[in-house]
């Protein structure tokens, strides 16, 4: 179990995210949903222990984050954030190779050719494996990144403890397909006995991979629960400040889920906007 | 739970293997053929076969080949003492260079261009102007020490700021650092100006070797040590590299690969720092080595540190050598000073990198 447990975090003076609990468990996905400025990305940053929160702490298992080195947590969860960049020309295989770097002291050459094959094959790039990164679109990119994640926790050494898998909007620059491909094999890894935490935008992917969401808004818990408990226009309208009628097409693929019977199609005239 | 064997797509893998190997292999040949013309060629010529016999003859052994005492005398107490410290000097530049830019993850980052070199020099130039008559007591205790300890100190020192200047939030700015650097570089050469405007004559000449630079004054009591701080550094260095290939993708990411970022930094520079600046302490600045030995490394067997480094470090040590080499034989009897072969041939070189379309190792910095 991966989790924040009165966490508080402050920048500048402000509050940007202050929660009771927020845990993620082996063998779930758990989403985390909300507006541009909820606290996601910062609640990913102190499960991953990039940040430190300024109260409260992150436990892996127990222990506080705070007191596991770099190299003990790499060995334990692999992230994939939005910032990842790369301005050296290596090969696709050799930037999906570097996510068995932590793995090193547990692993052998053999391991780590035949884990990133397979993580590469599961994002649909082994093609692309002797490419150069530069000449990629940001789509394939971000497959990229997502193996080279893959590869840091799809083999784990024997016996380890549950691996988690932090994904920081992975889908995106992925079209339709990938982006239901990226979630699939997220799933598939949960299922595994292991933990994955995801940032999503799209409410209908959380509501189809999700099996428990933390919706925030203002650094805040909103509701957390199942999709159909979460994703229900008492809980979104007022976070995402939605006017009726984006409300209806925000849940319209969200079919039984939403308190609107039917939904309207959307307006062909851009509508009063309520800000 | 993972079987499946490689397919087809890897095989060039295995080809960038090989080219790596060959590459290497390459560069070490040139390191000892460049060295050993460095050491051969001279006003006095001495053959590959005499030296081989004057090396044996310093460790008890001989190989029955002819050899006039003098020749002894000027290879293993000039040239070679010289060709050691051309050698360390070219491998510190080169290694450092590319760990640096590996840090800073711009492939224009340098020891000249972020302060390293300038910061050493300033300091040395007020060691050689101030220091007699400010700390004399200091200086006589050091006695021949003075100068590279005082270089190091203002390589660290400038390196220090440099970085210092360029975080904000705890993130290194790689923008504000490369500006920052060149702040440091002028407010260093502004410094360099004021103490020759105070120096006296002699003074003055020992000046003018620091902005020059030169392996002209290479002896084993000062070369020793610098070989010593050299190698403590590249031992550093050179164990960088799989974390220096972690960094590339960002700090954050970095430290999810298991990456402690800030010692590694730490690490870097400190280690960056101690190499060029035993380097600068006593043969100068010399400008250029640094920045493109790594760039035409990536070209030859691409960015990854593992391979970067101990092929920077190659070239870096046979450009060295070489340029040594042209610099003493271009104006014989003279000699030019090497700072100004470095620069004459290295900025048109780096103008042409920049020209030609990008791609072989580096992006858009």
């Amino acid at each position: 179990m991966l989790e924040l447990k009165d966490i508080q975090f402050q920048a500048g003076g402000k509050t940007l995210l202050a929660l009771d609990h927020l845990g993620i468990e082996p063998g779930f996905v758990t989403a985390i949903i909300g507006p541009n400025g909820a606290g996601k990305s910062t609640a990913l940053k102190l499960l991953s222990g990039e940040h430190r929160p300024t109260g409260g702490e992150a436990f892996l298992d127990g222990a506080p984050l705070a007191g596991l080195g770099a190299g003990v947590l790499a060995q334990r969860r692999a992230v994939v954030t939005q910032s990842a960049s790369l301005n050296f020309d290596f090969m696709v295989w050799e930037v999906a190779a570097l996510g068995r770097q932590p793995l090193a002291p547990v692993s052998s050459a053999e391991k780590d050719r035949a884990a990133v094959a397979e993580a590469l094959r599961m994002v649909d790039c082994l093609a692309l494996a002797e490419r150069r990164y530069l000449t990629l679109s940001g789509g394939e990119r971000q497959r990229v990144h997502f193996a080279r994640a893959l590869a840091q926790v799809l083999d784990p050494p024997p016996g380890a403890d549950a691996q988690y898998l932090l994904l920081d909007e992975p889908t995106s620059a992925l079209d339709l397909k990938y982006q239901i491909d990226c979630l699939e094999i997220a799933r598939d890894f949960a299922r595994n006995s292991n933990g994955v935490a995801v940032i999503l935008h799209d409410l209908n992917l959380a509501k189809e991979f999700a099996d428990q969401i933390y919706l925030l808004g203002a650094g805040r818990l909103v509701a957390k629960g199942p999709p159909d408990t979460v994703l229900v226009a008492k809980h979104i309208q007022p976070t995402y400040d939605l006017t009726d009628e984006r409300m209806a097409f925000a849940l319209s693929g969200l079919t039984g889920l939403a308190e609107t019977a039917t939904a309207p199609p959307l307006p062909s005239k851009p509508v009063q906007a309520a800000e | 739970m993972v079987t499946d064997t490689l397919p087809a797509p890897v095989n060039p893998i295995e080809a960038a293997e090989i080219r790596r190997k060959f590459w290497l292999q390459g560069l070490v040949g040139l390191l000892g053929f460049t060295a050993l013309a460095c050491i051969c060629i001279g006003p006095v010529a001495v053959s590959p076969l005499q030296v081989l016999e004057i090396f044996a003859g310093a460790v008890g052994l001989s190989l029955g080949v002819e050899v006039e005492p003098y020749k002894e005398a000027i290879i293993l107490g000039i040239r070679l003492p010289r060709t050691v410290l051309a050698l360390a000097s070219g491998a510190a530049l080169g290694v450092a260079g590319a760990v640096l830019q590996g840090l800073f993850r711009n492939p224009l980052a340098d020891p000249g261009l972020i302060g390293i070199s300038s910061g050493a020099a300033l300091a040395a130039v007020i060691t050689i102007v101030l220091g007699a008559a400010f700390v004399p007591a200091l200086m006589a205790l050091l006695g021949a020490y003075a100068l590279p300890l005082a270089a190091f100190l203002g390589s660290v020192a400038a390196t220090l700021l440099v970085l210092r200047i360029g975080s904000i939030g705890g993130r290194v700015q790689v923008v504000i650092v490369l500006l920052a650097g060149i702040a440091i570089n002028a407010l260093a050469a502004a410094g360099i100006g004021y103490m020759t405007f105070l120096s006296n004559d002699q003074q003055l000449r020992e000046l003018t070797f620091w902005t020059l630079g030169s392996f002209a004054s290479a002896t084993w009591p000062t070369v020793i040590p610098a070989l010593l701080a050299m190698g403590l550094a590249l031992f550093f260095l050179l164990r960088l590299t799989k974390e220096l290939n972690a960094l590339l993708l960002g700090e954050a990411e970095a430290y999810h690969l298991g990456v402690n970022v800030q010692k590694l930094k730490l690490t870097a520079v400190l280690a960056s720092a101690l190499a060029v600046g035993a380097g600068v302490a006593l043969t100068g600045v010399i400008a250029f080595i640094g920045l493109v030995v790594p760039h035409l490394v990536r070209m030859l067997i691409g960015p990854d540190h593992r391979y970067l480094l101990p092929g920077s470090l190659l070239l870096g040590a046979a450009l060295l050598t070489g340029t040594d080499l042209l610099a003493r034989m271009v104006v014989i009897p003279a000699e030019l000073p090497i700072g100004i072969v470095t620069s004459a041939v290295g900025a048109p070189f780096f103008i042409w990198l920049l020209m030609r379309k990008s791609g072989y190792g580096f992006g858009a910095a």
